[in-house]
């Protein structure tokens, strides 16, 4: 909204054998703001997501944050610069804590080498004080606090998607990619978590968010770009896109949920 | 002759590059998971890999496979010799060349045993050669040439050493092997070419074909066996009036040999082992002192080679400080002394004589002009300290000797080779060299007739091996 | 499903203290040999343990199960005894350290060399080519170190004669039981290096992100963890760990180059009866192992030691394949 070029994708393509899973897209993410991804199942979301973050290399076509090729990048790279994602199937740590699953997401902002954390120097033993402060910031945001201490894999589905947003978060990143954060979640849940992503674009996040719930989608977005079948083929703010014929051509006989 | 027994079984040699070791077998895990069972199959397959494989790139470095072209300067000596003899001295005549084959372990990781061995072959060649050679009973001189091939202490180079001295090189008679696996890779090319082989390795096995408990026509050696240690060891405990004694055993062929052989004559001097147990050559912990200590024992016999032997001694040294310890003569040489001296002060062990200083051997000793003069030679030649392995070969090279020397004139290739067996048998009568008072005969090619003419009891005395005359063994 | 199963594992459990108590009778033993033996088999123990870890800090973060942690043993042993041995400084303590200190930044150096050259190009190969090319590793290793010291042993002194005037290690005897001074060096270190570990696994930032990335590679990376860097971390921790171990059982055996085999199969065995991805699991593995093994030997042959580690592996792995301490919490990693 801020009028900045946040991400920009175009001509992005990605083929799995025959599988044209995105060819030729383009996407463009305006900084402060929420974009909304849809298309029907297997239309090729979690393929660009997945491009986004270094997952995967796409097949031509460039991509830019805030300018910057990053076509090239790793995705611990890019999340060093600031990109981060939550996942359609939830990636959490093993007997890790709540609380530690966000220490890990500060990861990037501690200079303590390994060395240092083997011997407890000084400046690790201070990074480490910071660290908990700033987590205990973030798990209240995300009113965590309470369950702190208990293993995240532990907790149920609607606690694990605020771990994973938290964890997101604590990155501060500059640019957030959610993959269906509402998938089942309850109608209270996820009202609460439309409240989240909310604060977090007030926070100053680009938010790129991909999600089938189409209240949610449409209540949150400020501009949606709708894919079928690996092409953009549609791209406007919710009200103009619910309008567009090829979407609706597109969504026939899927649009069940509403 | 602790010597020998290193030879044969040396932790590096040998036993890791045995197919069936026993260690692999031990590890071979049978699980449902192919994985574990693949991964562990290939440490054991890495095991005999970096053994054997590192024993090749040891030798790569040293001049490996190296025909040392003595025959160039026999040739030339020998040429010589052929001139002067004839010409200034009319009545000796020069006959055919008589050619020695020595396949020693010049490199490899037994190359602590096979150097000096080398060498002494190579003190024998240079006073062979000064003499223009050996005289036959005939009066005719033979010119003798020795060629050198490395046995690379790999069974393998072992074996293709002695076909290549008998195919290419023609020799006579071979001397070498190292150690009991080369040996035993070597002589049945030996017997099937019948040509005499003189080995220098520990394993009775060598001479006795061990199925059918026959000995080896071809097959001769100049090492002690095992049973000559068990049977010194067994005197001197009995001597000592040991109310009970335990037997420890490094679990390699050498200690699974010394205990078997132990119990024979243990029971034979009228001795019962209370408790015996093997134990591995890396053991970090002994719970076998544990038992030791329940079952009581005064004694403990450690029947191993180097590094375990100390290992074991100073576990039962921690754990039973009044057990009495003797070794059995697989730690005579091998920095048995200088690993921890802490540990081997005051122990008693059986050793090859040429271990002890000469002058300090009964002057009545029939071998003590021998093993003094070969000492000074040796230690004069190679400039090291003498050591038993160098012992063995030149009593070795004695044996060819004399053989030869009582060849008539006129004999060639095999039928040459069949008198050099039998002249071994019938001439090697009372030999006295550094490893014994050889009597060799077609039941007995190793021919020590007497123990104590081969081995000796010793004790660590200021760090050293001092001799331990048989009337002290009391004190 | 379970409680059958643990029932089967306590039944096995009691069988085997049966057979233990029946045959040390039959040799007189009493409290004290059973003391004696378990006291043993606390310090091989110890160093099994440390050597497991380093196989589970690598299995965790690679997937690798290491072959050539033994070498790092190894190498951790041979280098303080040669270093020892020069005698660089008038002080044998200070020679102790530096000879100590050498061997493990080299042998660490020597695990962060192996990831860095070998294991990374193979990243992407499946895992039977990189234990294929772990073990090649051990193999070379143990070969190198066969040319550089040869086939004889080495010694290093036991820790206490740094400190005492006695030269031979000072024993304690406690009870009756004999306790060498360098088990008492030997679970020091253990003990302190384990909670130095356990510290930086869950108080450093450096350490969680370790964690993280063991725990699942996919989402470190995108908290901007380099999974890639943390392998090679995980290489130099393991052959730390295992030079710390064959330094401390150095004194207790004669160094020799091929001794990281045997001690290198313990921590293997150790690391999988832990569950092969817990580190707590390792360490009980490894004194499991190491007490089962010295009492087992001393009541039957110790010519058998090394066939305990190989039951012990087949029982875990028919009965309890995820490890003898997992609890519920234990799941099938993606
Ligand atoms: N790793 C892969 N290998 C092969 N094909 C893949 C892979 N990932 C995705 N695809 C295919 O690419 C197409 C796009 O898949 P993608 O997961 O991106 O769709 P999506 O829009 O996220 O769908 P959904 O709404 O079901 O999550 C599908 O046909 C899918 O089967
Ligand atoms: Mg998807």
């Amino acid at each position: 909204m801020s009028g900045r070029v946040s991400l920009e994708a175009s001509g992005v393509s990605k083929v799995f054998g025959g599988i044209r899973a995105l060819d030729n897209v383009d996407v463009r993410v305006d900084e402060g703001e929420i974009h909304g991804l849809i298309g029907p199942n297997g239309a090729g979301k979690t393929t660009f997501f997945n491009i986004i973050t270094g997952f995967y290399r796409s097949d031509g076509g460039t991509l830019t944050f805030q300018g910057e090729d990053i076509s090239q990048s790793t995705p611990a790279e890019l999340a060093q610069r600031g990109i981060t994602r939550t996942f359609q199937n939830l990636q959490l740590f093993e007997e890790m804590t709540v609380a530690e699953h966000v220490m890990v997401g500060y990861h990037r902002h501690g200079t303590a080498g390994f060395v240092a954390g083997l011997l407890g120097t000084r400046h690790a033993r201070q990074e480490h004080r910071r660290a908990v402060e700033m987590v205990d910031a973030t798990l209240e945001r995300f009113d965590l606090l309470g369950i702190a201490d208990a293993f995240a894999t532990e907790l149920p589905l609607g606690h694990q998607r605020r771990v994973e947003l938290a964890r997101a978060m604590a990155l501060q990143p500059k640019i957030l990619l959610l993959d269906e954060p509402a998938s089942g979640l309850n109608a209270v849940e996820a009202a609460e978590l439309m409240e989240l992503i909310r604060s977090i674009r007030s926070g100053g996040t680009t938010v790129m968010l991909v999600e089938h719930d189409m209240p949610v989608m449409m209540g949150l977005a400020d501009t949606i770009t709708v894919f079928d079948f690996g092409i953009s083929i549609a791209r406007g703010t919710p009200a103009e896109v619910r309008e567009m014929p090829q979407v609706i051509a597109a969504y026939l006989g899927e649009e069940t949920d509403d | 002759m602790e010597n020998e027994s290193e030879a044969t079984h040396d932790p590096t040699v040998g036993r890791d590059c045995a197919p069936n070791d026993s260690r692999q077998k031990g590890k071979d895990v049978k699980t449902k998971n192919v994985w574990y069972r693949a991964t562990v199959t290939l440490i054991a397959a890495a095991l005999v890999a970096s053994a054997c494989g590192s024993d090749s790139s040891g030798s790569a470095g040293d001049d490996a496979s190296s025909e040392t072209s003595t025959s160039d300067v026999t040739g030339d000596t020998s040429s010589d010799d052929s001139d002067s003899p004839v010409t200034d001295d009319g009545d000796a005549e020069v006959g055919s060349t008589y050619r020695i084959g020595i396949a020693v372990s010049a490199t490899g990781p037994a190359s602590g045993l096979g150097a000096p061995e080398q060498a002494t072959f190579q003190l024998i060649e240079e006073q062979v050669t000064a003499d223009g050679g050996v005289t036959g009973p005939d009066g005719i001189l033979h010119p003798v040439e020795f060629v050198f091939l490395d046995n690379e202490t790999n069974p393998d180079a072992a074996a293709s050493s002695m076909s290549r001295l008998i195919t290419e090189d023609a020799v006579d008679i071979v001397l070498g092997g190292t150690t009991s696996g080369n040996s035993l890779a070597m002589l049945p090319i030996a017997t099937e070419n019948e040509t005499p082989f003189v080995s220098l390795a520990s394993a009775g096995s060598i001479v006795r074909d061990p199925e059918s408990g026959e000995v080896r026509r071809w097959i001769f050696k100049t090492v002690h066996i095992n049973d000559n240690v068990a049977e010194l060891v067994a005197s001197y405990v009995g001597a000592r009036g040991s109310s009970s004694v335990c037997y420890l055993a490094e679990n390699t062929g050498y200690g699974q040999d010394v205990l078997n052989t132990a119990s024979a004559a243990f029971d034979a001097a009228g001795l019962e082992i209370a408790f015996s147990d093997v134990f591995e050559r890396e053991e970090t912990e002994f719970p076998q002192t544990v038992s030791i200590g329940a079952a009581g024992c005064d004694t403990v016999v450690i029947g191993s080679l180097m590094p375990a032997a100390v290992n074991a001694n100073a576990a039962l040294l921690d754990a039973l400080p009044d057990v009495e310890v003797i070794h059995t003569s697989g730690i005579c040489n091998g920095g048995f002394l200088s690993l921890d001296p802490t540990v081997v002060e005051g122990v008693t062990a059986t050793c090859p004589k040429l271990l002890v200083p000469p002058d300090s051997l009964p002057d009545d000793d029939p071998q003590k002009s021998v093993l003094s003069s070969y000492r000074d030679a040796y230690e004069q030649f190679s400039g090291e300290p003498v050591n038993s392995f160098g012992g063995h070969a030149w009593d070795a090279g004695q044996w060819a000797l004399l053989a030869l020397g009582s060849l008539e004139d006129g004999l060639e290739g095999a039928e040459r080779r069949a008198a050099i067996r039998d002249a071994l048998e019938s001439e090697v009568d009372g030999f006295v060299g550094t490893g014994g008072v050889f009597t060799l005969s077609a039941d007995d090619h190793v021919g020590i007739v007497d123990t104590k003419t081969a081995l000796t009891t010793v004790r660590v005395v200021d760090g050293a091996f001092a001799p331990l005359p048989e009337s002290d063994w009391a004190n | 499903m379970r409680l059958p199963m643990s029932a089967r594992s306590a039944g096995i459990g009691l069988v085997l203290i049966a057979i233990i108590l029946r045959l040390g009778n039959g040799r007189g033993f009493g409290a004290t040999e059973y003391a004696q033996l378990t006291v043993d088999g606390l310090r091989s123990g110890s160093i099994y343990a440390l050597i497991a870890v380093g196989f589970v800090v690598v299995f965790n973060v690679t997937k690798v199960i290491n072959f050539a942690q033994g070498a790092f043993v190894m190498l951790g042993a041979m280098i303080t005894a040669d270093v020892y041995s020069r005698s660089l400084t008038g002080s044998d303590l200070l020679n102790l350290v530096i000879a100590a200190s050498i061997a493990i930044v080299l042998t660490t150096a020597v695990g962060v060399v192996t990831d860095i050259v070998f294991m990374r190009p193979i990243r992407k190969s499946n895992d039977l080519v990189k234990i294929i090319v772990t073990v090649g590793l051990f193999t070379a290793l143990e070969g190198l170190a066969l040319l550089k010291w040869g086939p004889n042993a080495l010694r290093l002194p036991a820790f206490n004669t740094f400190l005492t005037d006695n030269p031979r290690d000072t024993n304690y005897r406690p009870f009756g039981l004999l306790v060498k001074g360098q088990s008492i060096w030997i679970w020091l270190a253990t003990i302190t290096l384990l909670i130095a570990l356990s510290w930086f696994f869950t108080k450093t930032m450096k350490g969680r992100a370790f964690r993280a990335s063991a725990s699942n590679e996919l989402a470190a990376n995108l908290m901007g963890i380099n999974s890639v860097a943390m392998a090679t971390v995980a290489f130099g921790l393991a052959a730390a760990l295992g030079a710390v171990g064959g330094i401390l059982i150095a004194p207790a055996t004669a160094p020799i180059y091929d001794m990281g085999l045997r001690l290198g199969l313990k921590g293997f065995v150790s690391a999988v009866t832990g569950g092969l991805r817990s580190v707590s699991g390792a360490v009980a593995g490894g004194i499991l192992l190491g007490v089962i093994e010295n009492v087992a030997a001393g009541v039957t042959k110790a010519g058998l030691r090394d066939i305990w580690s190989a039951v012990i592996l087949i029982l875990v792995l028919l009965y309890r394949p995820e490890g003898l301490f997992a609890g519920k919490r234990e799941t099938e990693k993606v």
